[in-house]
């Protein structure tokens, strides 16, 4: 109980609640705002509460002035840098919401509510299960569902663990992040559906080739479309997935239940709180492809 | 600060302040408790517990409207068992009135969660939930008729002496009707109003964006429906009014209580804004302040004709 433990280390109630969640929400200042790929544009934020405490792989929310649209948009952390106090999001820009937050101006205040979620889990203890760093981290990323994994890239590379990156776009225009991907030291193969760049097709496809070579990683981190991500844990077998979801948002930090996504035994887990990311294996993911996908008019 | 008298009787709860958070949109106060004390808010109502768990609808759950969402989350809860357990421990230590919100697929259910929580410390009252339109069985009918409301409201009479409020919805043709059945039933007090019901397609799917088709529709859009409800209600009875739906700023509340609320709940705003409450709290300090009002229960009613208003 909260009393209990707050109790027995001399704590008050608010500082105990305070370390359980650790997030709170922050008026950011907008530094740059920059289109990097077709309708995608880079949001550089100073908001140094949430920078010092932002995880690969968490997320926060942002909400532009007013009350149409209503909801704060749930983003991923693209660059975070604790010592300069920034934070950055890859905003694909798809409804109204996203349309308002690039169009702020350096200068502008923007309330972020983070950092929130559980991120990927620290490099090392992915891979002290899966014998070895030498075997790799991979990154399956679809469209702008390579928003998340720069840190995550950065955190790998300073504990020693190779990354790949297999990044995947509709067309060369839209992909966005392999510079940053790369800057943060991972080996990254692109693939264009439209056969503009890279290897012709799915992301997914690109996997399968990889697979089949038989150099297998130690772990997977996927973040794309759900059915991409159905898509991916058919093919890794028993290769450590770990998978960054969407899922359309309320609040954001846990009070409201919407976010609820399908779980293996016909239950449902939270996106905000239990996820963005999750073992694969929690989820029902075909389920969640089911549902048709997070489409422009929400964002 | 001096001078600014806001506390209200809400239905027998005492309250040091009018501004409560509205259920749905607070768990049960975790998530907010660690961005501010819950002690500065007038009183927090839970979210709608039910006697067993309930995992809640398929998603999507959420939509975004005009001003609004849409929410079909099918009142997931732990059930009231947990509730007991784990949930409200930890709210009773914040020392602020805590009103359970419950729901029930039976009148029997209604019931025998009124028994349940008769007696459980830190229970300052009970917000009987007919209108939820989510419950698949039974929550929107009860609420949609006059005898179906009192009968439940009857049945959570008989089972307990805390406070009842009962939370009406909108999504009817004579809200005055039902609202004199249940406080002819024993309510105490009325929650006005529950979310109206809608719908929200996707243009490119070309399906529902709920999984459960419709959903309620809650957030500044409905905040007209709401003073309606308010305004109707407090002409035809005396009862006392919690005025919930789309309040945002501290003057939405004022206007609330000038409809004839004794008091207001804060709920979709907590999700875009969590620090809402406190912040409307603050601003109806300050509206008090500018408009020279010494107690903030001069203000009830004060907008409906014929009210003799004197200021202290």
């Amino acid at each position: 109980m909260l009393a209990a433990v707050a109790a027995g280390r001399g704590l008050t109630r608010q500082e105990v609640a305070r370390m359980r969640t650790g997030w709170k929400r922050e008026d950011g200042v907008v530094r740059e705002v920059r289109e990097v790929a077709a309708g995608c544009f880079r949001l550089e934020v100073m908001a140094p509460w949430v920078a010092s405490r932002a995880r690969p792989g968490q997320f926060a929310m942002l909400r532009p002035p007013g009350y149409t649209p209503f909801l704060a948009r749930p983003l991923s952390f693209f660059a975070i840098d604790a010592e300069v106090g920034t934070v950055a999001f890859l905003v694909g820009v798809m409804g109204e919401g996203t349309r308002k937050l690039v169009t702020l101006r350096p200068g502008d205040r923007i309330g972020i509510l983070g950092p929130l979620g559980r991120g990927f889990p620290p490099t090392q203890e992915v891979f002290a299960a899966s014998q070895g760093s030498q075997r790799g981290l991979w990154l399956v990323a679809g469209g702008v569902g390579v928003a998340p994994f720069p840190p995550v890239v950065r955190e790998a590379r300073s504990v020693g663990v190779t990354v790949r990156a297999l990044v995947g776009a509709r067309e060369r225009t839209r992909l966005a992040a392999v510079g940053d991907l790369r800057a943060e030291g991972a080996e990254v193969e692109v693939c264009t559906e439209d056969v503009s760049w890279g290897r012709p097709g799915q992301v997914t496809e690109l996997l399968r080739e990889y697979l089949d070579d038989g150099a297998w990683p130690g772990a997977i981190y996927a973040c794309g479309p759900a059915a991409m991500l159905a898509r991916v844990a058919e093919l890794v077998g028993s290769i450590p997935l770990y998978v960054s979801v969407e899922q359309r948002m309320g609040c954001g930090f846990g009070a409201c239940r919407g976010c609820a996504v399908p779980a293996r035994k016909g239950e449902y887990l939270h996106a905000c709180q239990d996820g963005p990311v999750f073992d694969a294996h929690r989820l029902d993911l075909g389920a969640l492809a089911a549902e048709g996908g997070m489409r422009d008019e929400w964002l | 600060m001096s001078g600014c008298d806001l506390t209200v009787n809400l239905a027998g709860i005492e309250l040091a302040n009018p501004v409560l958070t509205a259920s749905g949109t607070f768990g049960y106060g975790r998530e907010l408790a660690s961005l501010y004390d819950l002690k500065c808010l007038g009183g927090i109502i839970t979210k709608g517990t039910t006697l067993l768990p309930k995992a809640g609808n398929p998603p999507p759950r959420i939509a975004e409207t005009p001003a609004g969402m849409l929410n079909s989350i099918g009142l997931e809860n732990p059930g009231v068992e947990a509730f007991l357990r784990k949930e409200l421990p930890f709210l009773r230590q914040f020392g602020v009135p805590v009103i359970v919100n419950i729901a029930g697929e039976t009148v029997e259910e209604y019931g025998r969660m009124a028994s349940i929580l008769e007696g459980a410390e830190g229970v300052a009252g009970l917000e009987v939930n007919v209108s939820c339109p989510n419950a698949r069985a039974g929550g929107m009918a009860f609420g949609v008729n006059a005898d179906t409301t009192a009968r439940v409201v009857e049945m959570v009479r008989r089972a307990t002496s805390l406070p009842v409020l009962a939370k009406l919805t909108p999504n009817v043709t004579d809200i005055v009707g039902i609202a004199r059945a249940a406080v002819e039933a024993g309510a105490n007090g009325l929650s006005l109003i529950n979310t109206l019901l809608g719908i929200a397609i996707d243009v490119r799917t070309r399906r529902p964006v709920l999984g459960t088709v419709k959903g309620g529709l809650s957030g500044p859009a409905i905040k007209p429906v709401a003073l309606r409800a308010v305004w109707e209600v407090a002409t035809a009875l005396d009862a006392p009014i919690l005025g919930v739906g789309g309040i945002v700023t501290g003057e939405d509340a004022v206007e609330f209580l000038l409809a004839g609320a004794s008091a207001v709940a804060v709920g979709s705003a907590n999700l875009v804004d969590p620090g809402a409450a406190p912040r409307i709290l603050q601003e109806l300090r300050e509206y008090m302040k500018r408009e020279q009002f010494g107690r903030v229960r001069d203000l009830v009613g004060l907008a409906h004709p014929l009210r003799v208003v004197s200021r202290a």
